[in-house]
Parts: C-alpha cells; sequence; structure tokens
C-alpha cells in the first residue's frame, strides 16, 4: 500500500467535500450535491486517519500489509468478486424477466445490454489473461 | 491436501501468530491449512517446509484428490 499517495487523495476528497459545502453555503449549487459532499468529507477524513497511522506506526503497517498480501485473503477476494459476478448476471436475468412481464421495456433493455456487457467484459478479460499466458 | 503443519509446530512449541508473523501471513491462514480448508501455494508451501528445515514432502500429504470443480 502506498500510504504518501493515499494522503494526497484523500486531502483531495476532504477539499472537495469542504469545497461543495461552501458552494451549498452561498447558494451556488442546490441540495443534490450536500450528500455527496458529506460522504466524500467523511470518507477522506477517516481514511485521512488510519492512512497517517499507517504511515506512523510501523507496527499498524505491519499488519494491514499482511492482511492485503495474504495470499488466502488475496484468494477470498477474488473468489468474493467472482460470486458477486455470478450473482450479478442471475438477478439481471431475473430482472429483465420480470421487466418484460410488467412491460417495462426500457428497463428491460437496460438489464438486458447489462448482462451483455458483462460478458463482454468477461471474455475480453479471459481472452487478456489467457494471451498473457496465466 | 493433509499436512502435518500443526503437529510439527506443535512439537517445536511455536503458536499460531508466531508462525504468520514468520511466515508474513494473517493467523487465520494457518489455522486454515491446519484444518484443511485452504490449500497453500507452492510458495507458502516452500516457505513454510524451509522454516521447518524440512522437504515440502515432509509436511504436505500428496494424495489423489477428487477435483473440486
Amino acid at each position: 500500500m502506498n500510504g504518501k499517495r493515499n494522503v494526497m487523495f484523500n486531502i483531495f476528497y476532504i477539499v472537495i467535500g469542504i469545497a461543495l459545502i461552501a458552494c451549498k453555503a452561498f447558494g451556488i449549487i442546490d441540495d443534490t450535491y450536500t450528500g455527496f459532499a458529506g460522504g466524500l468529507l467523511t470518507v477522506g477524513v477517516i481514511q485521512l486517519a488510519r492512512n497517517v497511522k499507517y504511515i506512523n506506526n510501523s507496527e499498524y503497517k505491519e499488519k494491514v500489509d499482511i492482511e492485503i498480501n495474504d495470499e488466502r485473503n488475496r484468494y477470498l477476494r477474488m473468489q468474493a468478486w467472482s460470486w458477486a459476478g455470478y450473482m450479478m448476471v442471475i438477478i439481471l436475468g431475473i430482472a429483465t424477466i420480470i421487466c418484460m412481464v410488467v412491460g417495462k421495456r426500457d428497463l428491460m433493455l437496460v438489464c438486458s445490454y447489462s448482462i451483455c456487457l458483462m460478458l463482454v467484459l468477461f471474455w475480453g478479460s479471459y481472452l487478456y489473461l489467457n494471451h498473457r499466458g496465466q | 491436501m493433509k499436512n502435518r503443519i500443526e503437529e510439527i509446530r506443535k512439537a517445536r512449541g511455536i503458536n499460531q501468530e508466531e508462525l504468520a508473523k514468520v511466515l508474513k501471513v494473517s493467523r487465520q491462514t494457518i489455522s486454515s491449512l491446519e484444518n484443511g480448508r485452504y490449500n497453500p501455494s507452492i510458495f507458502l508451501a516452500y516457505n513454510i517446509s524451509k522454516f521447518f528445515g524440512l522437504t515440502i514432502e515432509d509436511v504436505f500429504c500428496f494424495e489423489e484428490e477428487e477435483d473440486e470443480r
């Protein structure tokens, strides 16, 4: 994990969050962005605290590095993404059928095109990894 | 894949936490390896064997297994 680079990103989130809140306060933007600004600010502050601790606390750094690089954790993360992909395709398939039955044609097209996009991404990734010789 | 990690570790008086720290993996990984729930990569198997001063065959029992797919 690159702690210093992440700190820069976190500061960027905080600045954007504060800027959006300031814009709302001065009436430049409407309420739509207030939640977004709050979210950015909260995530930025929490992540900044974690990254500063990562840089300054060697014991915490070692713990985080092991959590990230541990081969079983990596395997579980890959497996979780794989399951999430399968479940997404099934959910979208069911949604497509339901939308077709209730006559929501636009939603049906969005769901079915999403399945197509996922399959294209899957085969693209597969061919790329295969070509790379993994 | 069966292994003798728990047996060898206990014989040497090392706990899971210490072994995990040396191998730079999480304690849960050691626990899963010992319970046979997770099969290690060849690199981790090599590192474990090297740490114990044994060969991979001494630590891991390669048996014919059914295809998990």
